[in-house]
């Protein structure tokens, strides 16, 4: 329900936004708000996800709008209504790429999110290798039908969340997710000598981050102000308990997907070449001694609402196995 | 391409395209900008709850 009210929600932003670009306008809208419409009667009849694009293609449209480019946002309307809409609970596996049809997904998306990374930290993100891209592209379905056997619970869930995964190549980037590209997953190709179990690790943990996403946009969560700052088992830097919330919300799961693959008989072996690679913090305590500890700190600091209180708990009994 | 031209590939009849155009010229590629105003209600865009939160995510190397 939440992923539906996800599009619902975006698809009258959508509309609001082609309203607005059209308001002086006598040209005629009306065939792109069918189009929304249209969209909008689907999703609300069946159990199927947006693609990621018409999230990452409405960042996009909002920030042209706010900069003024009248070129650039009848452009993306037009794109937008003749996009052909993949409606299914299937994940899309691509790559950042240029030349082709998916040109101005790319364009936004490098706009949406390379953008914001590229200027504060010195992030850069690059076209896929033909040669990388192959074997990325068969470690992420391996990664996929893994996780299917290992938690189908867990499998269920990202496929409900996840529609999108992109696969490109960056100087620091292993993988990331933002609201402002809703459903969209994207993963650094690996090198010949990086093993699939990378991707697993990687598609649940941004998954993670995408689920809270979804629950942060109807309440607050916390109401902390976003000036504090508290120790992150993650990170070098503070964070604020937003941030923290999230890592400990993305670190419940993967203790649950950690237990999981090494109680599993066709699975247990692959634990030995998973690295665990968050260790921005330097600190290479186990996966379950660091969601505690970032429990323990916003148990301590954390100004929760009752849903905010509620995920806690229920993140708790998770990694836990008990009822808190 | 004539300022009128410019204006009417992008929106023959809107008056806010027209506010300000101008081309610029860059190794014989031509590049026209149309500036435009949008006057946005943030109250009507899809956004999260709460100011100064955590909007994206990224694991680094």
């Amino acid at each position: 329900m939440l992923r539906k009210e996800m599009d619902l929600s975006l698809l009258d932003t959508l509309k609001y936004l082609i309203v607005v670009a059209y308001k002086n306008s006598s040209s005629s809208f009306d065939k792109h708000i069918e189009n929304i419409n249209e969209i909008a009667n689907k999703v609300k009849q069946e159990f199927k996800s947006l693609p990621s694009s018409f999230y990452v293609l409405n960042s996009y449209l909002q920030n042209e709008m706010k900069n003024g480019n009248a070129i650039k946002v009848y452009e993306i309307i037009e794109f937008i209504t003749e996009l052909s809409v993949r409606l299914d609970l299937s994940i899309m596996i691509d790559e950042l790429k240029e030349n082709d049809n998916y040109n101005l997904i790319s364009e936004s998306f490098l706009s949406v999110f390379g953008k914001e990374y590229s200027t504060t930290n010195s992030i850069e993100f690059e076209y896929s290798s033909c040669e990388n891209y192959s074997y990325s592209r068969q470690a992420t379905i391996k990664a996929l039908s893994a996780l299917e056997e290992i938690d189908e619970e867990l499998s269920k869930e990202i496929k409900v969340i996840v529609s999108d995964i992109l696969i490109l190549n960056s100087n620091q980037i292993n993988a990331g997710s933002s609201f402002f590209t809703y459903g969209l997953i994207y993963l650094k190709e690996l090198s010949p000598n990086q093993h699939w179990t990378t991707y697993l690790e990687h598609i649940v943990h941004e998954s993670a981050h995408l689920h809270l996403y979804s629950l942060w946009k109807n309440d607050a969560i916390v109401l902390n102000k976003s000036t504090e700052k508290f120790k992150s088992p993650l990170r070098k830097d503070l964070r604020p308990m937003s941030g923290l919330f999230h890592a400990m919300f993305v670190l419940a799961r993967l203790v649950q997907l950690e237990k999981n693959v090494v109680t599993h008989p066709k699975y247990m072996d692959v634990k030995s070449k998973w690295n665990v690679s968050y260790n921005n913090a330097g600190n290479n305590a186990p996966i379950k001694e660091k969601f505690f500890d970032a429990f323990s700190t916003i148990s301590q600091h954390g100004i929760l609402t009752p849903l905010g209180n509620k995920i806690l708990a229920n993140c708790e009994e998770m990694v836990t196995n008990r009822k808190s | 391409m004539s300022e009128k031209n410019k204006n009417e590939s992008v929106n023959p009849d809107s008056s806010v395209v027209k506010a300000d155009a101008s081309t610029v010229q860059n190794k014989g590629q031509v590049t026209i900008e149309v500036k435009a105003t949008f006057i946005l209600d943030e109250s009507k865009l899809q956004c999260l709850n709460g100011n100064g939160i955590t909007v994206s995510s990224v694991t680094t190397n």
